[in-house]
């Protein structure tokens, strides 16, 4: 991908690991009302487009792009792993092949829905700066996902409860709950909890994760940092199989060569996952 | 690639003193019903000796006593290139206690020859300590254990208060002991011992005696850490294992309100949990691995929210793959290395894509190989930048990128001596 045009949403993350190498560390920044159209790819057949707080690592840089999804013309996604819970998202980065670019109307910014997103993590998505903007962040997050499926409630459940151990991690969480629970706007819950004690924030933590579980069915717990960061230690490096999966079925929508596809990432898949 | 059902080669299930035996194996019967026995043979290399007695046959199957059998076993089958006598294939088991997905407990392929030349446990040369079957060591480049994809194994060593204590104090010893050789010898780097280690001395207590598995595991991880003076092949030995548990295990815990529905086996869940936070303590100092007390419930979520895959790492897979592409313990087979580095290079192995070039190179494909060593120049490669420039220079290419990839590779430390 070191060979493609890179495009930035926004600006490095100020809270990124600074031991931690950048990939694509000269990306320029697109400009805030820039369209795809805009954007410069030279001769390129595709460009990339990082999504906003996220830093891509070195690795990123040596991903080769799937010829299948340049020549589709569809702009396909790559995941980026969550700084504080350590659970996946959607997207690490955008790969715009030519055609798209051409035809494509979008903000940078905007949301692309329903594009093919490869189950390869790109790097590291941020977001928790401050206070503020953690709890912001998580709860448009949270909210954002609702309703959660049946069969995802257990991994979003996991999430969720995961991140006292990181930066603000403990307002990501907060921000999280009060997501899930979606009974008032974000501003007004993010009042509520700043205003509270260290020691009122522990009880809070836990009263919120007894509501999300009451109310939401979510079987959330309340982690201290402890728990947190073991439970991150513990986890897996790749995405969970559902995004394999995913992925799986929308290769289908590229024909035979989405098949020859599906089936390179199925093999893949099957030295890390067993059958569902 | 033809291959091989599994169902053609004779299975041999392997128990000692497990009390629930009889069952497991009837488990396996319902799904192997021509599946033999081999019971209580003392020593772990002369078992599978037996075993290889008892299958009369060059390749065999081995399940473990704590081991059951899932259905989609019976449909599994093994690339008929993986039949070589230096190859031991083997399926992942799930932990049904802690989730993990790995090698204990898992399903081996044996080649008769393999286990005729291996020298391992009770068997291996004074002063070697053997805590596997060492296959790797037997001839090393070309004797390997062959990662193969899916899961068709359910383990659960924590069957009773005893079994649990006993599987978690072997695994993490033996982990144990071998991060400490792979950090010495450099060569451990990929191996994700530190996770594996972490799950098993923390995850499981929503299990039956899944605290006695926790508690074993903690404590074998704390002597492998601790006991200078142990003999490490002590592990491997069931009957100290049983004066262990009686002489200092069983007094040391305690008898109490709490039953082992396995065995029967009476103690004091307050003193169990006392003795786990005191060795999570002592580990967390060591700093190595992550330590917390986790409740029921907090470990139910872990383990519900299903997201353990095999542990593995795609170097394993890139390993094997050199093998058929060079040809070392198994006939040269380009499409099988090919398939292999190709899915090395979907789980992360960035150093795949150089010899995904090399093969390019082999089938005439220039563009392709040029695409894979551009690849292999990012991820750090340091041979990649030289054949670029060289591959560019075929072309017809000269000027500045030409002089920056040979100043990459000397900078990289690859010299035109390795070039040539």
């Amino acid at each position: 991908m070191r060979d493609l045009p890179v495009y930035r949403c926004d600006p490095l993350p100020g809270n990124h690991d600074a031991d931690q190498p950048v990939g694509f560390a000269d990306a320029p920044m697109a400009a805030p009302d820039a369209k795809l159209g805009d954007l410069d790819l030279g001769d390129a057949p595709a460009l990339i487009v990082l999504a906003a707080h996220v830093v891509a690592s070195l690795d990123a840089e040596a991903l080769l792009p799937e010829p299948v999804l340049i020549a589709s013309g569809k702009i396909s996604g790559y995941l980026a792993q969550s700084a504080v819970s350590g659970g996946f998202v959607q997207p690490g980065l955008w790969l715009v092949p030519r055609q798209a670019c051409d035809s494509h109307g979008a903000r940078v910014l905007g949301e692309l829905t329903g594009a093919p997103v490869l189950p390869v993590s790109i790097g590291i998505v941020y977001g928790n700066d401050r206070p503020k903007s953690a709890f912001e962040l998580a709860f448009e997050r949270a909210r954002g996902a609702l309703p959660v499926a049946k069969s995802d409630v257990a991994e979003a459940a996991l999430f969720a409860s995961i991140g006292a151990d990181a930066q603000n991690g403990i307002w990501w969480v907060l921000g999280t709950f009060a997501g899930l629970l979606d009974r008032e706007d974000c501003g007004t819950a993010w009042q509520r909890v700043a205003a509270l004690s260290d020691g009122a924030l522990a009880d809070h933590h836990a009263a919120a994760a007894r509501e999300v579980r009451d109310l939401r069915g979510m079987p959330v717990q309340a982690f201290n940092a402890a728990k947190s960061r073991l439970i991150r230690h513990c986890l897996p490096a790749y995405p969970g199989r559902r995004y394999w999966e995913k992925f799986d079925k929308e290769c289908a929508s590229l024909g035979d060569d989405g098949e020859q596809l599906a089936t390179r990432y199925r093999a893949a898949s099957a030295y890390l996952w067993d059958a569902a | 690639m033809t291959a091989a059902p599994l169902r053609d080669f004779p299975l041999i299930y392997l128990s000692y003193d497990e009390p629930w035996a009889d069952d497991g194996f009837a488990q396996v019967q319902s799904v192997r019903p021509d599946a033999q026995r081999v019971h209580g043979v003392e020593g772990l290399h002369a078992a599978h000796l037996a075993a290889a007695d008892a299958a009369g046959s060059p390749y065999f199957l081995t399940v473990d006593a704590d081991t059951a059998l899932l259905p989609g076993f019976a449909e599994a089958t093994v690339p008929s290139a993986y039949l070589t006598p230096d190859m031991q294939p083997y399926w992942p088991a799930r932990n049904v206690a802690n989730g993990i997905i790995s090698g204990n407990g898992c399903i081996k392929l044996w080649p008769q020859a393999l286990i005729a030349r291996m020298r391992s446990h009770e068997a291996a040369p004074k002063g070697r300590v053997s805590l596997d079957s060492d296959i790797p060591l037997i001839e090393p480049g070309v004797t390997r254990l062959v990662p193969m994809p899916g899961c068709y194994a359910m383990v659960d060593p924590a069957k009773t208060a005893f079994h649990a204590f006993r599987a978690g104090f072997r695994e993490t010893f033996f982990l144990a002991w071998l991060k400490q050789k792979f950090d010495i010898r450099g060569t451990g780097k990929g191996i994700p011992l530190a996770e594996i280690l972490g799950i098993w001395c923390n995850l499981g207590r929503q299990a039956e005696n899944g605290t006695w598995l926790i508690y074993g595991a903690r404590l074998g991880y704390f002597a492998a850490l601790n006991w200078a003076a142990f003999d490490p092949r002590l592990v491997n030995d069931y009957s100290w294992f049983n004066r262990f548990w009686h002489d200092h295990v069983t007094p040391r815990i305690g008898s109490g309100g709490a039953r082992c529905a396995g065995s029967g086996h009476r103690y004091d869940s307050d003193r169990l949990d006392r003795e786990i936070i005191a060795l999570g303590e002592a580990l967390t100092q060591r700093g190595l691995v992550p330590m917390a007390e986790l409740t029921t419930e907090e470990s139910a979520l872990v383990l519900n929210a299903d997201l353990m895959p095999i542990l593995r790492t795609p170097r394993e897979l890139s390993a094997l793959a050199q093998a058929f592409q060079d040809g070392r313990g198994v006939a040269r087979d380009t499409a099988s290395a090919a398939a292999l580095f190709g899915a090395a290079v979907i789980l992360g192995d960035g150093a795949a894509h150089f010899h995904l070039a090399q093969l390019a190179v082999e089938a005439s494909d220039a563009s392709q190989a040029k695409l894979h060593l551009r690849s292999a120049v990012a991820s750090g490669s340091p041979e990649a930048p030289h054949h670029l420039a060289t591959l560019m220079q075929q072309d017809g290419a000269s000027g500045p990128e030409i002089d920056a990839l040979l100043d990459l590779a000397a900078e990289r430390g690859y010299a035109e001596a390795e070039a040539s």
